[in-house]
Parts: structure tokens; C-alpha cells; sequence
């Protein structure tokens, strides 16, 4: 299945038309609800736009519940997974055993001068032009990551087809479109049964690799009881596939996103490359992050009810929504709200955090926001650092998308 | 560029006071401790909250009133994502500090209770945004300089003494040519030199300067005009005058200014006997032209117009004998109880960096003259001092970073803050023999102040008994921060010449030597 | 340039007759005509009292201002003295803060800059008050415990040392100790070699008896500033201590500005603030010609010592040629003139230097209408100097001899806070004065740059520190009846 394409084919139709227009200028649509309708509701759909409401959104987890849990349950075969969980002690308990073996330094001893070294490889091979999202991005992130966490997948499957499809049915099939459950429903166990074997081949080889697999097996021989500890097979597998499935397929939406934003502002492009260039990576990745808040992941996180909650109360747009109400909280629209964040239509590199909610916050907040803050920068260092970066001529050269994926940039350089 | 100074102040539950203060100390305490960057403290503040210049935090205490939380506030822009970074940075020890203060009533209470419910995640920033306490006038030294640019500032004109003194060949060239030299080198380095900078003072602020100042004399003159039209629109032209002529004579016997030696004139202004003097004629001059017109030459016009001026000198006078009358029963502290213990406190606070802080509560005199007059009093100058001060010099001091006066406690007490450079003595003593007369008027109203003659005269020229009132009204603040500890006033201007000597492409020699000099 | 040429501040005023009688001395005149002196520091035993002052008395007089007198003597104590003398809290809690809490209290001495290792002498200063601290933290102990102060001044070395060996005698008999001692001369110049005692406020007020040509804006100052009891500049009368009056025991204290119930201490009195300072001359100069060659341009050391002092070697200000005419008067070349006209940018004599900073006189103006009030404003923060040199003046300035020698730094004020304490942390040690960045007094302050304003742009030199604090403490100067009074404690 080597070659597929990781997207699948785009909608078309007036509908789908209206939809992608509608998502490419959502800014001044949410400007004005944030001024005139800030809480807009259709039916038990609900959406927080402005900052202070989708901030409370996000924090306050015990009434705003993740509700990925069903199709979670499809995807890791009943096991529950952190993603899905209530600050729960069960929460806690797998949360905590994967932050023992995703350890911090990683990033800096590994992950780092691993993502650097491949990056460079990739745009010295190119010889002066290259596809952004599959080519540079989508690759190095596979690559690199996977190799972290000591999944492989066997000749004939390819991981970024079957992540990305995981990936769209649990974030971004709101329409539960029948044909991409047909996929999953074949993707799904093949994932399951993957990482099962590749479990079961490193017990049984009984190779001592330090990735995150291996360590999980070590933390898991070591313990009296691996499902109390959170180490179980099961409990293994489901991180391994939610790391996978959950995590790798954003930077390939992100990365080339940002990369877009650059090119569209020539002085923000030429303080990136300077940062690239002088190395100063914290620079750079103030460059990227501030890119990526005019585009985003995505508009909007779902959250559902699970009691009556009045948002925003004490003010005067404060509003009683009830139980079982799906709230959209719009962190693309709370990033660009001028009441909490200063000049947010002005590009500033130098950003406090607080303008920023690109990874979510509270309990939910995105498990790998550390890995992406420090490698999807870098991703794009070894382009920024060339000269002569430009769009290619033609349609190629603006980022294209399909659905809320980004499918096609292609740059040029000197070589 | 808009910067925005204010304060929320907030009453503190007797009991939890220390436990606040503990709170704050802890918020100070990880600051120092929290080392980020080499040789900076609170690097977390001020990289957290890039908009905030100043910022103090402290539990003030009074006998006769619940103690206060205060926290000041001096910063870039607007108030909004001020509080957002700030929250980001503090969440929790703000609503920790919030429950320990008072349950307040009115329509801050649903607010307050829901950013203070146990387990709540409300956000902070929308109570803080509505529990702030506008200043009733305010000063910045550097004004339109947001501390981004300072900092940008401060790396140029760091980066051209390094050159000067690394390149001795730099000695035999011109002044024009030092200054090609230093721009050269400046613009590889700093780019934002070839771009224009946003105006200290936009069209828009300065225009909105003159309209409020002019709008609030043209309010005085009507409220003080208002019945002598009102008077000569119902009665007879005799009775606004007499009217006026009798209130012109009873504040002549009240006045006891001819016991006094003179005092001196006030920002170029005759003295106050002659300026009394002259308001009494202007009284006597409407009441005759009043009289006149409407007797002798059947002018209603300007009979009216007459009353009007009969009316705004009569008022002006009864005024001036009324405050005078207060002023002379006005008992004041010549020994406030000094807490050695507090002054110590404040003390050992003081002179570690180049800028100090100090804050003051103090009562307010009672009556319905001094509460109208302290308000019209400070909004005026307020006005004043935005066309005035721009430059930041008051008198001939540049030395306030940030300053403001605030009525607190349903205006029963007046607040007062400043960012200053220097020591607090110096401070003080700039205040006493330079600029005693602003001073005066902002704070002759507090109870105990040193004797003062015509709301600005006298009162803090009587150096020791001052200083002794203001120190016991202060408080040593819990926390305070400084975003730039090596910075004066001056300095910052001096580094927006140099920038701006090097934001031309070339200078004659003439303009250049000028420019040179500042290095 | 002589010495005759710089008048004596006893030529220029005195104190009125009927004051002098109980002012002391010290406070109209330096008494320069008495070459040789000797400061003794005396250590007082438990509970001493007053008595002690008895015993002295009956060998030498403290000095009135009556006039010169051969020897003349004065007297002064720190506040742990009076403590120890038995002097009750009420009465000590009426002194000013600055004296009761001493000069190494621990905010003081961070503010005065005495905290920093590199401008004290080695193991840190040596003698002071120890002056109990009841508040906040404890003060830093000096290893010498001073209590009060006894300078002796005479003609030549030998009545000196007559007059010593007479007082000590005494002392020993009370049990008094001389625990330090610094003899001290009056020298043309001071040890680097300046001409000194050049600038000095001239005092008036109903006290004072004017002399011809003290008319001077520059340095006129009110009596209060010197003297407690008189109007001070701010137009107050001059705060000192006040003891409660006691109806069995009758006292020769007057009652002057005292409440009622209370008798004037302090009146006639005065604040001595005293600091031992010691010169490294050859450091100092070695420093000066190496900087100065740094510097190049053919600059010499005595060049960049000038900027550094902010006056020539023979005591003439640093002013432009134009204003140094031949034609105009010795005073006005010596000391009478300003800053904001004449040198407003300090091309001739730096803003940083020292002179400039100890007197900034009206360069701190930014207008001309401003230089006058400015002045009114700068006359608020004087202090009449009265120190002495110590050491022998070295052969060979840029030769290291291993001997000790300094300034004996000693000056008299009524509100030590807004005089000397200002004039050394608000304009001395003050990194942003007059527009200046990071930059301190380049003779007493710690190590660090000194803008030195120039065409086309200015120097910047490196200067050491080679003036240490070896001790130093504040000392109450009581008129002769407040002694009187001391000596019934």
C-alpha cells in the first residue's frame, strides 16, 4: 500500500465549496460573533469564542468532557485511553506511566539531534524544490517519532494511512461519513494487531532497545502488578496507538500551515530564516507558533456537558447552557481576541504564552506539547536556512487543502 | 501608544491579612529564586507579562478601617491582555489572594463568587477588570515609550558605547562620520531602525489632551456662571447683584490672608491677595455692568452676560474665604505616630535598585467644599499635566516613572503611588523645594497634612513635618516590580535620541555633535 | 595658587555674641591656624555617666566660638555613648533617626555604599559606634567601639602631645580608653595632591554675623543647616534632641525650642559626621597614567586626575578658558561661578566628576530660569566640612612606601539625612545623575567607568577605587551647656 495517498479524495459538490470558503476566512466571522453573539448556539450545539470563555472551557474539565470516548473505544478495541477519561485515578494512574517513559530529556539528548540531522538530509537531497507537507513534513515526523517509540510497521502497511485515517475519524469526522468507518473498520484492528505483534517480537527477541516500547516492557517485567502500574499489554498498546494515531498526524497539518503564514508575510519570513540561521531556535520557534495562531490546527475542540453550566457568569453576556450540550470551545477565534491578547491582528514573534492555546489547556492539554514545541520548528529550520526560499510559481506554491488537512505547499531554494 | 496606570483595591478579611501577605512574599520569593536568564530576577514576570512596566502588590493596614489589598498596575496598552498574561502567570496564587479578601456587595459579588468558588477554574481577569480603580489623576515620565521599545533602545545604545569604546579610530573622524560609522554597524544589528516608530503622543491623544482640558475649564467657568443666570433669568437685575456684592463682602471679612506675610505667586501667577483682590472687582464690575444695563440702558443681554461675571467672582470668592476659614481651624499631625518598626520595613526595602516605590493612604478632610474641590482639583490637573508634562519633567524634575493619586474606601481616602528614581528622601526633597504647589493641592486634603494655605500653598515646604506625614501613611509593599531595574527617566529619553540620531540616514556635523553628545 | 588666596571660613562670618559662648568651637572654624591636631576615640566603661567629663574638664575646656584660641578643643559622642553615659530611651529616642541607628546599620551602610567590599579597607572598617539596634536587623559590628570623640588641635606637635598626654591621663583616671587614635595636620594639599577645602557654604541668620563678600548665591546657606535650633533651609527650626525637664535636679539647659515639661539638648548643637578614608596616592596615580596612555591622544595622568577630581591640581575650576580670564577676580576664578552657563555639557569639567557631584550647584538645570531656583534647591543639601589629613605626604606619588594616609573626613549638619546622606547617595553615588547611566563617583565610588564629555564623543575610562573607608560613625557636637548638662548624667 506504499504510495497511497495518506488524505483521502477531497469533497466536491457547491456544499463542499461553501464549507472550504466558510473555513478559509473564519477570522472576521469569528470577530464579529465575538462582538455581537460571543456564546452562538443552533439547536445543542454550542460554540465559545472569546478568550476567557474557552479558556474556562478547557479548564473546567469535570463539566466540560472530552467526548471522544466512543470512537475511541472502536479504535483501541474497548480499552480506554487516557484521551477519552475524566480526571479520574485511572486518568492519572496512565497519564503518569506514560509520562515516566516519555522522560523530557529525550527531547533535548534525542529527539532533537535526531530531528536535525534527518531534516537536513532531506532538504539537501532536494535539490532546491520540495513538497512541504508529505514530502518534508509528514515524512520526518514518521520517521523520527516512530522510531522513538519503537513502532514498525511491516512491509505493505503504511502508517501514515492508516494514523491520518484514525486521526480524521476521531477529530474530524463530525458527519460520520459511513465510507471512512468502512476504512477504519479495517484499519482499526490492523493497527491493534500490529502493535500486539510488535510487543510480542520484542518480549520474545528480548532486545534491550531504549525506546518507549522497550522501556514500557522493562517498567512492565519490573512491576508486581502491570495493570495497577499502568503497564499492561493493553494499557501499552492503546498509548502506542494513541501516540500514533493521535499525535502524528498534526504536524503535517501544522508545520506546513505555519510554513504558509510565513510566506505570505515577507518580514516575519526573513526573521524566521534569521532565527534559522543564527540558530537561535527559541527565536525560531516564537516565528512558528505566532504563524501557526492565524492558522491553527483546527477552528474548535468539542467538549460535552455532563451538567448544566453557566459560562461567563458575573458578566453581562453570561449564559446558562444545559447538560448534554456539545460546546465547540474555538481557540482559534480566543487567539485572536483583542481583549485578551494585545494587537492579535499584528504579527508579533515575541508573544507571552498566554496568547497563545494551540495545544488546549487543563487536563486534556495535548500529551506530546513539548515534542511538538520543540521539533515542529525545526522540521522546517534546515528550509528556512536556505537562500533564495520562495513559493514555486504556479497553484503548487500556495498551500492547498483538503477538508481541515493540509495536502500541498511546494517551496523552491538555491541548492 | 496607550499606557494604561490603575489599581484594584480590595478589602481584605481581617483575620486572613497575613496569610495574604504570605501569599504575595511566596509570589516574590519564586520570582528571585526562579533563575531563567544569568544575571535577571523575576525573568518569569518579564518575559510572562511583556506589556507590564511596573506592578506592586501590598496589604495596606489602617486603624480605622479593614486592611486593603492593593495592587498597582503601570503598563503598555490596554487593561485586557494585561490581566490575560498575568492570570496565565499567577492563576492560582490571584484567586488564592482573592479569597482572603472580603465577599463584596453590589454587582461585583455573583463575579467575585464565581472566580472564588472552591475548585473553580472561572477566569480571574474579568472581576479584576471590574474591581479596578481608575487613577484620579496620574503621571508618566516616559510617556508613549512602551517598554519593548526601551529594551530595543537600551540594546542600541549598549551596543554603540561598546563601540566607542572598543574603536579608538573612531576619535580622529567627524562627528558626521562617527554617526555613519555607528549606523553602518547599528543597522546590520538592528533592523527596526530603517522602520518608523508609533508617535509617543498620537493625533488622536493629543487631541483628546486639548478637548478635555478645554471641556473641563469651560465646565468650571459655566458651574460657577450657571446662577448668576439662573438669578437674572427669574428676578430682577438687583437681586443677583446685591446677591453677589453680599457674598463678595462676607468673604472679604473672612478672608485672613491680609494677617500673613504674602505669600509668592504660583506658576506665574500673581499672588493669592491680588488674585482675591482682583476677583472681587470682577464681582463688583458684573454687579454695576448687571445693574447698569438693565436699569440705564434696557440691555438684558448683557445685563445677563453681567450676573454671569457677578456671579462667577462672587462664587470664586465666597470659595477662597471658605477654604481659607477651613484652613485656619484645620487641625494637622505634627506628630503622626511613627511605627519604627513599619519605617524600618519600608526602609530596608528601599534603594536596592535604581527606581524606588512608595504608596500612601490617607484620609480625607470631611465637607462638601473640600470633597468637590480635592475631585475638581485633581481632574483638573490631570488635564493640566498630560499637555503639561508630556516630556515628563514636572518642574524641573524627571524623575516619576509612574505615578497616581486614587480615591479609595467609597472616597473617604486617597491613594497614592509612584515609581520613582532616586531615593525616597531625595524624592521628597525634589517635591519640597521644587514642585511643593502640585503636591500640595493633591494631598492638602488628607488628614493630619501640614498646615497649607489656598490648597496649594505652604503645606509640604515644611520639610520634616511632611516627610514625617508621608512616611507614616506609607506601607512597604509586599511585592514590587520594576521591569527595568537600571533604567532612570532620563535615561530612557536619552536612548530614544541616540536611536533617533541613528534612525536618520545622515546628520550634519552640527546636528551630529549634538547627536554625539548624548553617547 | 597660595593658600592666602582661598578665604578662611572664619574670615567670611561668626557666630553672634550671644551664641558663641555655648556653640562650640569647631562649628565657626576648622581652626586652621592650629596645624596640628589629634583625634582621640574613646571607649567609656559600663554605666560610665557623666563624671567622666568632670575629670576632664579639669584638665582642658572644649572650645567656644569666641574666637582662636591656642589649643582649642572639641567634643562629640555617638549615640551608643550617651547609652552608655546612662542617658535615658525617651531622651535618645529624640535624636534623629540617622544618629540613633548609626552609620553601619545595615540599610545605611548598603545605602551609603560602605557594604561594598571594594571601597572599605581590607577586613572591612574598623571602628564605629556599635550602636544597639532594637529594630530589624542587627547593625554590622565594627571590632573598635567608639563612644564619643575628643579632638585636640594645637600650634605645633609638642603642645599637641603635652595636650594628649594631659587629656589621656584624665581619661585613664575614669576609666576611659583612647581605643583609636588619628593625628591629624592641616596640609596645603591633600594627599594626591589637590588643593582642598576650596568650596564651603557661608552660613547665615540672626546667629551669624556676616563679614564682607558673603553675599555669594552660591554658597550661602541658612544657620539652621549647621546649627540645631536655627531656621534651616527648608524654613524649619532645626530638629535636635530634647530632655525632660526633672524638678529636683535643676539644669543649666535652656529651654529654647522645647515643649513645655522638656529642656533644648540639642540647641546650639550640631551633627558631626566623621569617616575615616584612606588614600592609596601611588595606586592612584599609577592608575591615572596608565588609563590616560589607554586613552591615547597624548593625555597625561594629572589630565585625566583633574576630570576625575573635577578641578585643577592648584584648586581652579574646571571652566572654559573664556570664563578663566586673567581680568576677572580671584573668587570668582576660585569659586564663584556655575555650571548651566558656562559648562552645561561638562567638556571642561566632567557631570560625573567629583567636585560636580559633591556640588552640582545649577548644572542640573535644564533651563535658565531653572538654574536659579536650582541652586536655592542644591544650597539645601550642604555641609560644612571640617576635615583633616592624615599620614605623611608622600615623597613620591607614584611610588608605593607602605604607608598609611587619608582623609579624616569630617563635616557638621543638622539633618544628617538630607545633607551628607544625600549628598552621598543622591548625587555621589547615584548611577543616573545628571543623565548619566551606570556610572558613580570616580574618586569614592566602587570601580567602574566615567564618561568624560569630548569632541567628537566622550572618554570612558576605567577607574579604580583607591579612597577606603577605614571606619567612621555619626556624632552628636552638644553646645558647651549641653555638655555641662552630660556631665550631671
Amino acid at each position: 500500500m506504499t504510495g497511497a495517498d495518506p488524505l483521502r479524495p477531497a469533497a466536491t459538490g457547491f456544499g463542499a465549496k461553501v464549507g472550504s470558503f466558510l473555513f478559509a476566512h473564519l477570522p472576521p466571522v469569528f470577530g464579529l460573533l465575538r462582538w455581537i453573539w460571543p456564546v452562538p448556539h443552533f439547536g445543542a450545539t454550542w460554540m465559545l469564542t472569546r478568550y476567557d470563555d474557552v479558556r474556562e472551557g478547557f479548564l473546567n474539565d469535570p463539566a466540560f468532557m472530552v467526548p471522544y470516548k466512543g470512537k475511541l473505544d472502536v479504535i483501541m478495541g474497548g480499552v480506554p485511553f487516557f484521551l477519552g477519561m475524566a480526571d479520574t485515578p485511572e486518568y492519572r494512574r496512565d497519564v503518569g506511566a506514560m509520562r515516566a517513559i516519555v522522560r523530557p530529556a529525550d527531547i533535548k539528548d534525542r529527539l532533537i539531534p535526531e530531528m536535525n540531522k534527518r531534516a537536513e538530509a532531506v532538504v539537501a537531497g532536494a535539490n532546491g524544490e520540495i513538497e512541504v507537507v508529505d514530502t518534508l513534513v509528514r515524512q520526518l515526523t514518521f520517521d523520527v517519532l516512530n522510531e522513538y517509540f519503537g513502532v514498525f510497521a511491516p512491509p505493505g502497511v503504511d502508517l501514515r494511512v492508516w494514523a491520518t485515517r484514525l486521526f480524521e475519524f476521531q477529530f474530524a469526522d463530525q458527519s460520520n461519513d459511513p465510507s471512512l468507518r468502512k476504512e477504519v473498520d479495517q484499519y482499526a484492528p490492523g493497527l491493534l494487531t500490529l502493535i500486539d505483534n510488535l510487543i510480542a517480537e520484542r518480549r520474545q527477541s528480548g532486545a534491550d532497545i531504549d525506546d518507549v516500547l522497550g522501556r514500557a516492557l522493562k517498567a512492565q517485567a519490573a512491576s508486581p502488578d502491570p495493570e495497577a502500574a499502568g503497564y499492561s499489554d493493553k494499557q501499552i498498546r492503546s498509548a502506542l496507538i494513541g501516540f500514533v494515531a493521535g499525535g502524528l498526524p498534526q504536524p503535517p497539518m501544522i508545520a506546513p500551515q505555519a510554513m504558509e503564514q510565513l510566506l505570505r508575510r515577507p518580514d516575519a519570513l526573513a526573521g524566521a530564516q534569521d532565527a534559522a540561521r543564527r540558530d537561535d531556535d527559541v527565536a525560531l520557534a516564537g516565528y512558528v507558533f505566532e504563524a501557526l495562531r492565524f492558522d491553527p490546527l483546527g477552528p474548535a475542540m468539542p467538549r460535552v456537558l455532563v451538567e448544566d453550566v453557566t459560562v461567563a457568569q458575573g458578566t453581562s453576556r453570561a449564559v446558562t447552557i444545559p447538560k448534554g450540550a456539545t460546546v465547540y470551545l474555538s481557540f482559534m477565534s480566543a487567539m485572536r481576541d483583542p481583549r485578551r491578547v494585545a494587537d492579535p491582528d499584528t504579527f508579533n514573534p515575541k508573544r507571552p504564552s498566554s496568547d497563545y492555546i494551540h495545544f488546549g489547556m487543563g487536563l486534556h492539554q495535548c500529551f506530546g506539547i513539548h515534542i511538538n514545541m520543540a521539533l515542529v520548528p525545526l522540521m522546517l529550520k534546515p528550509l528556512l536556512r536556505r537562500e533564495g526560499l520562495r513559493r514555486k510559481p504556479g497553484p503548487d506554491g500556495h498551500l492547498a487543502k483538503r477538508g481541515p488537512f493540509a495536502d500541498r505547499l511546494v517551496v523552491q531554494y538555491r541548492p | 501608544m496607550r499606557q494604561t496606570v490603575l489599581s484594584v483595591v480590595l478589602e481584605v478579611q481581617p483575620a486572613s491579612a497575613s496569610r495574604l501577605r504570605e501569599i504575595i512574599r511566596g509570589i516574590r520569593k519564586a520570582e528571585e529564586t526562579v533563575k531563567t536568564d544569568a544575571d535577571w530576577y523575576y525573568d518569569r514576570l518579564r518575559h510572562g507579562v511583556p506589556l507590564l512596566q511596573f506592578m506592586s502588590m501590598t496589604v495596606c493596614e489602617d486603624a480605622q478601617f479593614d486592611p486593603v489589598l492593593v495592587i498597582e498596575c503601570n503598563f503598555d496598552g490596554a487593561p485586557g491582555p494585561f490581566w490575560a498574561q498575568l492570570e496565565n502567570l499567577y492563576s492560582k496564587e490571584l484567586r488564592d489572594m482573592l479569597r482572603c479578601c472580603q465577599r463584596p456587595r453590589g454587582k461585583l459579588q455573583a463575579l467575585f463568587d464565581h472566580v472564588t468558588a472552591p475548585e473553580s477554574r472561572a477566569a480571574i481577569a474579568p472581576f479584576l477588570e471590574a474591581a479596578t480603580i481608575w487613577p484620579a489623576v496620574f503621571h508618566i515620565g516616559n510617556r508613549g515609550l512602551p517598554r519593548e521599545r526601551s529594551e530595543r533602545e537600551t540594546a542600541l545604545f549598549d551596543y554603540c558605547q561598546k563601540r566607542l569604546d572598543d574603536e579608538p579610530a573612531l576619535r580622529s573622524r567627524t562627528a558626521t562620520e562617527v554617526h555613519a560609522a555607528l549606523r553602518t554597524g547599528a543597522l546590520a544589528q538592528f533592523p527596526w531602525l530603517n522602520k518608523p516608530e508609533q508617535p509617543q503622543v498620537s493625533t488622536a491623544e493629543n487631541i483628546a489632551d486639548w478637548a478635555n482640558l478645554i471641556g473641563f475649564l469651560v465646565l468650571a467657568v459655566a458651574v460657577l456662571t450657571v446662577p448668576g443666570l439662573l438669578l437674572r433669568s427669574t428676578f430682577p437685575s438687583w437681586l443677583p447683584a446685591l446677591l453677589g456684592i453680599l457674598g463678595t463682602v462676607w468673604a472679604g471679612f473672612h478672608l485672613n490672608w491680609m494677617k500673613d506675610p504674602a505669600l509668592p505667586g504660583l506658576m506665574g501667577l500673581p499672588n493669592p491677595p491680588v488674585i482675591i483682590f482682583g476677583i472681587g472687582g470682577v464681582a463688583l464690575f458684573g454687579a454695576v455692568v448687571s445693574v447698569g444695563a438693565d436699569r440705564f440702558l434696557h440691555w438684558s443681554c448683557v445685563s445677563t452676560v453681567g450676573a454671569m461675571i457677578c456671579s462667577a467672582g462672587a462664587l470664586l470668592a465666597v470659595i477662597l474665604a471658605w477654604i481659607d476659614v477651613l484652613e485656619t481651624a484645620d487641625p494637622s499631625q505634627t506628630a503622626p505616630p511613627l511605627n519604627e518598626q513599619k519605617i524600618r520595613d519600608q526602609i530596608a526595602s528601599e534603594d536596592r535598585i535604581t527606581q524606588n516605590h512608595m504608596i500612601s493612604i490617607v484620609h480625607l478632610k470631611p465637607g462638601v467644599l473640600r470633597a468637590i474641590l480635592i475631585r475638581a482639583g485633581l481632574w483638573g490637573l490631570g488635564y493640566f499635566l498630560r499637555l503639561q508634562a508630556r516630556d515628563g519633567y514636572l518642574a524641573s524634575m524627571r524623575t516619576i516613572h509612574f505615578a497616581h493619586w486614587a480615591f479609595v474606601s467609597n472616597g473617604s481616602r486617597l491613594m497614592f503611588h509612584s515609581n520613582f528614581d532616586g531615593t525616597w528622601e531625595s524624592y521628597l526633597d525634589d517635591f519640597i523645594e521644587k514642585a511643593h504647589a502640585g503636591l500640595t493641592l493633591a494631598w492638602s486634603s488628607g488628614v493630619g497634612f501640614p498646615p497649607a494655605r489656598f490648597l496649594a500653598f505652604e503645606g509640604a515646604t515644611h520639610g520634616l513635618a511632611f516627610k514625617n506625614w508621608a512616611r507614616h501613611s506609607m506601607t512597604a509593599s509586599q511585592f514590587w516590580f520594576s521591569a527595568y531595574r537600571d533604567l532612570t527617566v532620563n535615561q530612557i529619553e536619552r536612548q530614544v535620541l541616540v536611536a533617533d540620531g541613528l534612525r536618520t540616514p545622515t546628520l550634519p556635523e552640527v546636528k551630529a555633535a549634538d547627536w554625539a553628545r548624548r553617547l | 595658587m597660595s593658600e592666602t588666596e582661598v578665604p578662611r571660613v572664619s574670615d567670611r562670618w561668626k557666630v553672634a555674641k550671644e551664641y558663641a559662648a555655648d556653640v562650640q568651637g569647631l562649628i565657626a572654624s576648622p581652626f586652621a591656624d592650629l596645624p596640628e591636631a589629634a583625634s582621640l576615640f574613646l571607649s567609656l566603661p559600663e554605666n560610665a555617666g557623666g563624671s567622666w567629663l568632670h575629670a576632664l574638664r579639669q584638665v582642658i575646656a572644649v572650645t567656644p566660638a569666641l574666637g582662636l584660641t591656642d589649643p582649642s578643643i572639641a567634643l562629640a559622642f555617638t549615640c551608643s555613648g550617651l547609652r552608655q553615659m546612662g542617658m535615658d530611651e525617651a531622651a535618645l529616642g529624640s535624636f534623629s533617626r540617622e544618629f540613633r541607628e548609626g552609620m553601619h546599620q545595615i540599610d545605611r551602610s548598603r545605602r551609603l555604599g560602605d557594604d561594598d567590599k571594594t571601597t572599605s579597607i581590607p577586613g572591612g572598617p574598623v571602628w564605629g559606634g556599635n550602636t544597639f539596634d532594637p529594630y530589624g536587623k542587627q547593625a554590622t559590628k565594627t571590632p573598635v567601639t567608639v563612644h564619643a570623640v575628643l579632638l585636640l588641635y594645637a600650634k605645633d606637635i609638642s603642645s599637641l602631645n603635652g595636650l594628649i598626654a594631659k587629656a589621656e591621663h584624665a581619661l585613664s583616671e575614669a576609666g576611659v580608653i583612647v581605643s583609636h587614635r588619628v593625628d591629624i595636620q592641616v596640609t596645603e594639599r591633600e594627599h594626591f595632591g589637590f588643593a582642598d577645602g576650596v568650596s564651603q557654604p557661608i552660613l547665615y541668620g540672626p546667629a551669624i554675623v556676616s563679614g564682607p563678600g558673603t553675599e555669594s548665591k552660591w554658597h550661602r546657606i541658612p544657620a539652621g543647616e549647621v546649627i540645631i535650633g536655627q531656621t534651616n533651609a527648608h524654613g524649619d527650626l532645626a530638629a535636635g534632641p530634647i530632655v525632660a525637664e526633672v524638678p529636683e535636679k535643676p539644669t543649666m539647659l535652656g529651654v529654647g525650642n522645647a515643649p513645655p515639661g522638656y529642656r533644648d539638648l540639642g540647641r546650639n548643637g550640631s551633627y558631626l559626621v566623621i569617616r575615616e578614608l584612606q588614600q592609596d596616592v601611588a595606586g592612584f596615580w599609577n592608575h591615572m597614567d596608565t588609563e590616560a596612555a589607554a586613552l591615547g591622544g597624548g593625555l597625561t595622568g594629572e589630565w585625566l586626575a583633574e576630570r576625575v577630581v573635577g578641578r585643577k591640581i592648584d584648586g581652579t575650576g574646571l571652566l572654559p578658558e573664556t570664563v578663566l580670564h586673567p581680568d576677572s577676580s580671584v573668587a570668582r576664578t576660585v569659586n564663584e561661578f556655575g555650571y548651566f552657563n558656562e559648562d552645561k555639557d561638562g567638556l571642561s569639567c566632567p557631570l560625573g566628576s567629583h567636585v560636580r557631584r559633591s556640588n552640582p550647584r545649577d548644572g542640573l538645570a535644564r533651563t535658565q530660569d531653572e538654574a536659579h531656583a536650582l541652586v536655592h534647591s542644591v544650597n539645601s543639601h550642604r555641609i560644612l566640612r571640617c576635615g583633616r589629613k592624615f599620614g605623611p605626604p608622600p615623597a613620591d606619588p607614584r611610588q608605593q612606601d607602605g604607608v598609611a594616609r587619608g582623609l579624616l573626613f569630617m563635616c557638621l549638619n543638622t539633618d544628617i539625612a538630607r545633607q551628607f546622606e544625600f549628598v552621598q547617595e543622591t548625587w555621589l553615588l547615584n548611577p543616573g545623575f545628571a543623565t548619566q547611566a551606570d556610572e558613580v563617583d570616580p574618586l569614592m565610588g566602587p570601580k567602574g567607568r566615567m564618561s568624560i564629555p569630548a569632541c567628537p564623543f566622550r572618554h570612558r575610562p576605567k577607574i579604580e577605587t583607591f579612597v577606603k573607608f577605614a571606619g567612621g560613625e555619626y556624632f552628636f557636637l552638644p553646645s558647651l551647656s549641653a555638655i555641662d548638662y552630660l556631665a550631671t548624667l
